[in-house]
């Protein structure tokens, strides 16, 4: 070390050291006011802890970049950036770490910089470092010219000018106090970015006085803009950086059957109980610290139908509501360090300044949102809790929902229509009814739309020829049946779904029913992945399931071959929330000549219908309708038919077609009417 | 302020289909058992008015019928009311209005109310008669299908508007207390919040048997029931003259002759028209407004 | 003292008997026969003797006995109390075996008030009325929102009371005219303190009634084509008194305003009659409107879901039949309004 120049001073080193332990208090201050801060939701966590499966969801999420990835497509190449810049961040992070505090902090540069190791290292970090700068850059040319909207509704230009500016200067100070370095220190080693800008430094700057001078000052620059950004992550959107790892670590996203808790109803005379969220505190500490992952690329906005339709709902500015409704809960200064809280208590109730009904109510739960979303964050179950709070404890909801919800109470199915109606549309079918002598192979699940809505039923005796057809043993509950309770959940009132799935359950116990077959993806949903909660054991399929066994074992044969143009609609509760896009394809490609056209958002990408969350039994008051956006889409295709395999979406792309006044030239048929037309 | 709310929780028919006529009975699924509608009504106006007045109003649910009716009153607390009483008798709640009517006054007189609101009738018996018995038997004014109500500041009197169809209403101001009877289009009830339906399953519910009756009420009670529902059946149409198209009259004497019910009388009602000529088509159309009483005003408008 | 037949209550507007107490009176008539007993009208009101002697010619054809009268200043307004106080006391006096009233607003409150001082029996809105030859009464009325039908049977206490509906049968004068005795008792007349006192009279505007209150409800849907066909639409709503309304297409098409749609906004309407025209009615509109006592549909579809539900079932073009049934009905007003 003797023979080392001195390139800064003992006394500037040690000012460094004392600014970056206070920029490091601060840093621990925020983040431990933010752990505070989770810490007042309530304790129903999903805080899994099972070690194997949170470590691989870590490393593919967190170094695997799964998510963003994923995301990467041709109309958006962000996420190339990001793998730079997260990678490249990493990369510094451990040359800092590794070479600058250690190494020099302790004298022990050279022997750590020796190593071939060391030498690759530093070679792929700094042209990493190079990419860095080209996608900080781009990053730049996006958000000021190209401006695209999911980064809106604001930009907050000067905010991202000044930090990507400063970034570019610290990467650039990196460069300079290494390329220096090189020229005035005898074998020093470096990547060759440096060794470009030492020789470019040897031509232009002749004596080592001048980079020295160079060293120092872009020294201080370099350190005072690290010090910078230290204090400013814990109070940015890049907090996501600490976040997102540490979540992905002990909490697992929630699955689209997680989303859906059971409420427990018993209630001490006492207590109050809360029901849903009504205010911040309410959500679990899993979900506040979800919160603080989001990153606001604003991919969930992109994808939101209702956003997409003109709704005031946006799941981005949803979840930066609800984060800044939690951090108004907390003390940001500095002192006294252990004052996390502060004192005021009237803030905090969610729906009201900031968050509308009107958002709440506009979702139509089709899990977009935190299907696209690279830090799995899951947007669905914060609104579903808003909307539970709003409904159980307020009854605030929609007038529509009002009629809705007595009528499943007292006539058991979200019309008023009653029990006797109920299989009116099987009168003259000779379809055999469940009894207690009658126990079929399986129950053939109808569903109030179509057991009451004219063309949805036209579906249901399609799909009874085809099962007549391969002589399935099935049967139906006839004017037992009542709603699987989808709707009641899905508007927030636990109450009814609870009451209507146990009497369900006790109906399936009564008829030894092991084996259900659905017409609908919302009852197969809530049969298969939610009625567990209440302790039902049944084996439920959706009917695609057992057309393509049967057309595949010869059971059902089509004596022709369709000769239209299909599409198909990706219904999101087989889709996204079940993961069925093959099966219908697998059916529709093989009664067809050609093979089907894809829409432009399809299988996992798919554009809702606008009909879930008990949404088809609401009005849509606000901006265009979600229906008529999607029969656009699909219309676009120029496919004669569209195809899809829910009756909500059905009954709603049939109305968008019907609105744009094409419904003699574009039909829209379920899967099962078109399987039964070519038999 | 006491406002006393009749609420009856009964069994109702869905759908016309679930009657069978070859044995005279009304299929099981066709029947919901619930709070009559027009109670509801008269519920939320009630506690509209609590909800103005504040501290200073007391609601009252009073009911007669079976144990299942308690089910209906906790409804009814989880919505606001403040106390509920129930005459746990399912026999007092009968085909004769004149019991029934009896049962709650037996408890209303006890109460003293200010107020007594009740549904203009029964959705099953459509009878409408329990208001006018309970208004003669407490000798209070009553007046009936109220589609809207206001008290004035100190309780004494209330301003009602009351249908005489069609959108017709006449305005009327009534001393107070008094018994209104109110329509459907008079306000949309509201719904409970959960919370305080599980709340209302702890709260008391004032029980009365007979003995605990009015002596004045017992003694109707007590009486044989006046009048019985022996029969159920599906509705005939009475026959009546129905007008017989003949064309060799002019448009204008057909329209008189048709008028002074003229022609034929005639067995079984056309229900479809599917005419080549609109004149004939209209013709039908009128015809038929006319035999079910909708053309009534004729020649009073204008 | 003997029981004195068949009573009916005379109802009277704006100084005339109104027309639908020859309703009551053909239908007491019958059960007069059927006795072989006294068959009387029954008037209250402060000019009533009058009033009656200027209708003497048009009442002689129906077959009464006897009109008794009770005429005082203090019965000039309605009031339940006093009419129902002198309306007993003439019961109490003369033993009618059955009293009748039509089912109007005054006529079942007084027949309520009457039924329960006396602690009879009493039916009301009564659609057929038959005796035997004792006199016991047999009611038959709607129940259940007129879906069913029920027959009533009353004890041995007379008498026995009914509220005929009115508007469901032609009135039957009889061929020759026998003109009724009219008898004036003495009743002592109570003084009410309790009066309801009269503000003012509203007339139904069809535009404006709430639909949740109107008793006829005329809707248009697709059909009508254009906001042109709403004309159409509130000149028939107009002529029989009904209020106007539409399907959600007739609303997204700006036709009519987002308070008079029907379905889908989960309000339910339930008037005596519904008229549908242009509309197809797919189960979100029926939903809306089924709980409707009477409904008349018009469209060119034959198989349209809205005739499942109809009562009167017109298949043809709105355009066509509309303007028509509204030309002759304005013809009928001319008629009828001519003396």
């Amino acid at each position: 070390m003797s023979n080392d120049v001195v390139l800064i001073s003992f006394l500037e080193k040690m000012i460094f050291a004392v600014l970056f332990v206070i920029a490091a208090i601060i840093f621990l201050r925020i983040f431990y006011v933010r752990f505070k801060l989770i810490q007042l939701g309530n304790k129903n966590d999903s805080f899994k802890f099972n070690f194997k499966k949170q470590f691989e969801t870590f490393l593919l999420y967190v170094p695997g970049q799964l998510c963003n990835i994923r995301n990467i497509r041709q109309k958006d190449l962000a996420g190339l950036a990001h793998l730079a810049i997260f990678w490249g961040a990493i990369l510094f992070a451990i040359d800092y770490f590794l070479f600058l505090l250690i190494g020099d902090g302790f004298g022990a540069s050279k022997i750590i910089r020796g190593t071939g190791i060391s030498i690759t290292f530093l070679w792929i970090t700094e042209i990493t470092g190079i990419f860095m700068l080209a996608g900080l850059t781009s990053g730049v040319v996006r958000r000021g010219v190209i401006k695209p909207g999911r980064l809106g509704p604001d930009f907050e230009f000067q905010t991202f000018f000044l930090i990507t500016f400063f970034a570019h200067v610290l990467l650039l100070c990196y460069f300079i106090l290494e390329g220096c370095r090189l020229n005035l220190e005898p074998d020093y080693v470096a990547g060759p970015v440096s060794y470009i800008v030492a020789g470019f430094f040897s031509h232009f700057c002749a004596g080592a006085e001048t980079q020295h001078d160079v060293f120092q000052f872009a020294w201080w620059v370099h350190n005072i803009i690290l010090l910078g950004f230290i204090v400013y992550i814990p109070f940015s959107k890049h907090q996501h950086a600490i976040f997102f790892p540490i979540n992905a670590l002990i909490n697992l996203s929630p699955e689209a059957t997680d989303v859906f808790k059971p409420v427990d109803f018993e209630l001490n005379a006492s207590e109050q109980k809360q029901f849903g969220a009504s205010k911040i505190e309410d959500f679990s500490r899993s979900q506040l610290i979800e919160l603080y992952t989001c990153a606001q690329c604003g991919r969930c906005q992109d994808v939101c139908p209702a956003y997409a339709s003109g709704k005031p709902l946006s799941p981005k500015k949803l979840i930066q509501d609800l984060r800044k409704s939690l951090d108004s809960k907390g003390n940001f200064k500095l002192l006294p360090l252990t004052k996390c809280y502060n004192e005021s208590t009237d803030r905090g109730v969610l729906v009201g300044e900031n968050i509308s009904e009107d958002e709440i109510w506009s979702c139509t739960t089709c899990m977009a949102c935190t299907n696209v979303c690279p830090v799995m964050l899951g947007h669905l179950d914060k609104v579903m809790d808003i909307r539970r709070g709003l409904t159980l404890m307020e009854s605030r909801f929609p007038a529509e929902a009002k009629s809705v919800f007595k009528d499943l109470e007292t006539f058991g199915d979200p019309l008023g229509m009653g029990s006797y109606l109920r299989a009116d549309w099987s009168r003259h079918l000779n379809i055999k009814e469940i009894s207690e002598k009658n126990k079929p192979d399986m129950l053939l699940w109808v569903g109030c739309l179509s057991s009451f809505y004219n063309r949805n039923i036209d579906v249901a005796i399609s799909l009874t020829k085809l099962l007549n057809a391969a002589e399935i043993d099935f049967a139906i509950l006839g004017k037992e049946e009542i709603c699987c309770g989808d709707p009641a959940r899905r508007m927030g009132n636990e109450y009814i779904f609870q009451s209507i799935a146990k009497q369900n359950i006790k109906l399936f116990k009564k008829y030894g029913v092991k084996k259900i077959i659905t017409i609908c993806p919302h009852c197969y949903n809530i049969f298969k992945n939610e009625y567990n909660q209440f302790g039902a054991d049944i084996d439920v399929i959706h009917y695609l399931d057992l057309i393509s066994d049967l057309l595949e074992k010869g059971k059902l044969n089509p004596r022709k071959k369709l000769d239209e143009t299909i599409t198909y609609h990706d219904p999101c509760y087989l889709g996204r929330y079940n993961n069925i896009y093959d099966l219908p394809r697998k059916i529709l490609n093989g009664l067809s000549e050609a093979n089907i056209i894809e829409v432009e958002n399809n299988k996992d990408n798919s554009f809702c219908c606008g009909g879930g969350g008990g949404l088809i039994f609401l009005q849509e008051h606000i901006g265009e309708r979600i229906n008529e956006l999607r029969a656009e889409q699909c219309l676009n295709t120029g496919a004669q038919t569209i195809a899809t395999a829910c009756p909500h979406c059905l009954t709603m792309l049939e109305d968008g077609v019907k609105s744009k006044e094409l419904e003699g030239k574009v039909k829209v048929h379920d899967i099962a009417e078109i399987v039964q037309r070519v038999l | 302020m006491k406002i006393a709310v009749c609420i009856r929780y009964g069994t109702y028919l869905t759908t016309q289909l679930g009657f069978n006529p070859l044995d005279n009975t009304i299929r099981k699924e066709s029947l919901v058992d619930k709070i009559n509608a027009y109670d509801e009504n008269a519920l939320e106006e009630a506690l509209r008015i609590k909800d103005r007045m504040g501290e200073l109003c007391e609601v009252y649910v009073v009911t007669v019928g079976g144990p299942r009716a308690e089910e209906a009153l906790r409804y009814c607390m989880a919505l606001g009311a403040d106390r509920a009483f129930h005459v746990c008798d399912s026999n007092l709640d009968s085909s004769e209005a004149l019991i029934t009517a009896a049962a709650l006054f037996g408890v209303i007189k006890q109460l003293q109310c200010d107020l007594i609101l009740c549904g203009k009738k029964g959705e099953d018996t459509c009878r409408g008669q329990v208001g006018n018995y309970l208004a003669e038997f407490l000798d209070l004014p009553v007046i009936t299908s109220i589609v809207k109500l206001e008290i004035n500041e100190n309780g004494s009197k209330a301003i009602v508007h009351k249908s005489l169809g069609r959108g017709d209403r006449i305005v009327l101001e009534s001393p107070l207390p008094a018994v209104f009877t109110v329509e459907k289009g008079i306000n949309t009830p509201r719904y409970p919040t959960i919370i305080s339906r599980l709340q209302a399953l702890d709260k008391e519910i004032t029980r009365f048997e007979r003995e605990d009756l009015e002596r004045e009420a017992k003694e109707i009670i007590n009486e044989q029931h006046l009048t019985k529902l022996s029969t159920i059946s599906l509705p005939k149409k009475r026959s009546r003259k129905v007008f017989q198209m003949d064309s060799n009259l002019s448009a204008a004497d057909r329209l008189k002759a048709m008028l002074s019910g003229g022609g034929a009388k005639k067995k079984t009602e056309d229900n479809f028209i599917e005419e080549e000529k609109p004149e004939k088509a209209a013709e039908k159309l009128i015809t038929y407004l006319k035999d079910n009483g909708f053309l009534v005003h004729i020649g009073q408008d204008k | 003292m003997e029981s004195a037949g068949i009573w009916a209550l005379i109802e009277t507007e704006a100084e005339k008997v109104d027309s639908i107490t020859f309703e009551l009176l053909s239908e007491g008539r019958k059960l007069a026969d059927k006795i072989k007993g006294e068959f009387a009208a029954i008037a209250f009101g402060s000019n009533v003797r009058k009033l009656i002697e200027n209708s003497i010619e048009e009442l002689s054809l129906y077959g009464l006995d006897k009109i008794y009268i009770v005429e005082d200043d203090a019965l000039k307004e309605f009031d339940s109390k006093v009419y129902a106080d002198i309306f007993s006391e003439l019961v109490k006096i003369y033993n009618p075996q059955v009293v009748l009233c039509s089912a109007t607003s005054l006529g079942n409150e007084l027949a309520c008030r009457v039924a329960a001082k006396l602690k009879t029996g009493l039916v009301t809105d009564c659609t057929l009325l038959e005796t035997d030859t004792k006199g016991q009464l047999k009611a038959t009325k709607p129940i259940h929102e007129d879906k069913l039908t029920g027959i009533y049977t009353f004890s041995s206490k007379f008498p026995q009371m009914a509220t005929f509906r009115p508007g469901l049968i032609d009135p039957d004068p009889a061929k020759e005219s026998v003109k009724p005795e009219i008898v004036q008792p003495e009743i002592e007349i109570s003084t009410n303190v309790f009066s309801a006192k009269f503000i003012e009279f509203f007339k139904g505007d069809p535009k404006t009634i709430d639909l949740g209150e109107a008793d006829v409800i005329v809707a248009g849907g697709k059909g009508l084509d254009s906001k042109d066909g709403v004309t159409i639409l509130e000149q028939l709503a107009y002529l029989i008194r009904g209020s106007t309304a539409g399907s959600r297409v007739a609303v997204d098409k700006g036709w009519l305003p987002l308070e008079r749609q029907i379905g889908q906004t989960g309000k339910r309407v339930s008037p005596q009659l519904f008229v549908a025209m242009g509309i197809s009615g797919a189960i979100q509109f029926q939903m809306g409107m089924k709980d409707s006592k009477k409904v008349i549909s018009i469209n060119t579809q034959k198989n349209a879901p809205i005739f499942k539900i109809s009562d009167l079932k017109v298949v043809g073009d709105l355009h066509q039949i509309v303007p028509e049934a509204i030309k002759q009905i304005k013809a009928l007003n001319e008629i009828n309004a001519s003396p």
